[in-house]
């Protein structure tokens, strides 16, 4: 691409304002691997309220990656959370059961699945993983060659936070080890994507043989602080 | 303490048993990861981690962590020769897609149909099916491994689940510190029996009925 090629990286606070009131935002990341902790501490930062988060896991280990999206729960600026793993927050069982927080409990598998649907075009997928549990309830069922399965709607958000070990200014990016998880997938299934990455490098430097997330899905490449 | 590892170590002895070579197997944290420690000589198996690794190997020394490469249960493991890493997606359409041999998970409550419940104890407990629901839909073969009881004696084989379902059916195994119960459309059969209880010990503290043939033939479960 040449001399065409966009340099996409910005700003801490040009970051910021994409962050909105009412958003829903993605975070990839499993466990604390691969999670984007620099966007996360400036999402808790921002005034940013109304939110919904879409994510795997998020630890309210005090001073852990995912402690500043935790904190947001708790302080009520985050009133929806669409979430696999809960065992590592222990506030969303009390705050769920008391009626203070709405929470979709999601199979992992399932999760992923509905985000990529949402990112490339499908309008959903038919499975069986849950099916005749709480997890299908409301949800159509479809027998297809004898076999029941039911309907489970995409997933998009306005912004998606992704998290890889090394970018190029335009947007490239390699997500080393289990990095990986969520970020390929969240980054195209968002209207606006910041990407924040451990090195950035020159257009050109990445082997296009390895890149997990092509250019095309990011909008916004930022520098990951240390300590996150 | 030292009864309690006694008894995890006993079923991680006894779900090894049930793991062939060569199988590709996803295992839950705890019970079900130990049993690798216990493979009989000549039996390998390939261990995939539902966050998006084929062919984890041991956790990593102090020298060799890398802080991009962990398994399920967040530990640094190193990844083996001719392993590989993907994303979620692709790792949950192996997972969903029955390319997984056997799955091996614990559980809450599983009852004499093969239904399952890990996911949610009403006002105490919510842990999410993480990829649980996925792994008992998905994998050629379903192994649970769990105390026998709950911690208050209860029994967790039940005749219907009372908890909030994690799969329908699926379950095709458990082993338990009492014995190894496998799934048959009659209900669950005792296929070994602990060498430390007897078979009226089992049968006071199981929930349902189970299915046995003669009673002083039961195979006994390697100790």
């Amino acid at each position: 691409m040449g001399k065409a090629a966009p340099d996409k990286v910005k700003t801490k606070a040009e970051a910021l304002d994409q962050f909105k009131d009412g958003s829903s935002v993605m975070v990839g990341g499993f466990n604390k691997v691969g999670v984007p902790g620099t966007l996360l501490r400036w999402l808790s930062e921002s005034p940013a309220k109304e939110l919904t988060l879409i994510c795997n896991n998020c630890s309210n280990a005090e001073g852990g990656i995912w402690y500043p999206a935790a904190s947001m729960i708790k302080a009520g600026r985050i009133p929806t959370v669409r979430i696999s793993y809960l065992a590592t927050n222990t506030d969303l069982r009390p705050m769920w059961e008391a009626g203070e927080l709405e929470l979709e409990i999601i199979p992992q598998g399932t999760l992923a699945e509905r985000i990529r649907a949402g990112a490339f075009g499908i309008g959903g997928f038919l499975t069986k993983v849950g099916i005749h549990t709480q997890i299908s309830e409301g949800k159509p069922i479809i027998e297809v060659d004898g076999e029941e399965y039911f309907l489970e709607k995409p997933l998009k958000a306005d912004i998606a936070l992704v998290k890889a070990t090394k970018a190029d200014k335009m947007g490239n990016a390699i997500c080393h080890g289990t990095s990986k998880n969520f970020n390929t997938i969240m980054a195209p299934a968002a209207r606006f994507t910041i990407l924040e990455a451990d090195e950035i490098v020159e257009v050109g430097q990445l082997n296009f043989d390895h890149i997990d997330i092509p250019s095309i899905f990011v909008d916004m490449v930022v520098q990951s602080e240390k300590g996150t | 303490m030292e009864k309690e590892i006694n008894i995890r170590e006993f079923i991680a002895k006894n779900v090894a048993t049930l793991l062939k070579n060569g199988y590709v197997v996803d295992l839950g944290v705890g019970m079900p990861t130990l049993a690798t420690n216990y493979l009989p000589d000549g039996v390998t198996v390939f261990i995939q981690a539902e966050n998006g690794i084929l062919g984890c190997g041991p956790k990593a020394e102090e020298d060799e962590i890398d802080p991009d490469l962990i398994d399920a249960g967040a530990a640094n493991i190193v990844c083996l020769p001719g392993g590989c890493t993907f994303d979620s997606a692709i790792s949950f359409g192996i997972i969903r897609g029955g390319h997984l041999d056997a799955t091996v998970l614990g559980a809450l409550q599983v009852d004499e149909k093969g239904n399952l419940a890990n996911w949610y104890l009403p006002g105490k407990m919510l842990p999410g099916p993480g990829g649980a629901m996925d792994l008992v839909a998905g994998a050629k073969k379903v192994i649970i491994a769990m105390e026998h009881t709950t911690k208050h004696g209860d029994p967790k084989v039940l005749k219907e689940c009372t908890l909030p379902l994690t799969s329908n059916g699926t379950v095709d195994t458990i082993v338990t510190d009492l014995a190894i119960l496998e799934r048959t459309p009659e209900g669950l059969k005792i296929a070994a029996i602990a060498p430390h209880t007897t078979l009226e010990h089992l049968l006071q503290h199981t929930g349902c009925d189970l299915i046995y043939d003669d009673p002083d033939s039961i195979p006994l479960m390697i100790a």
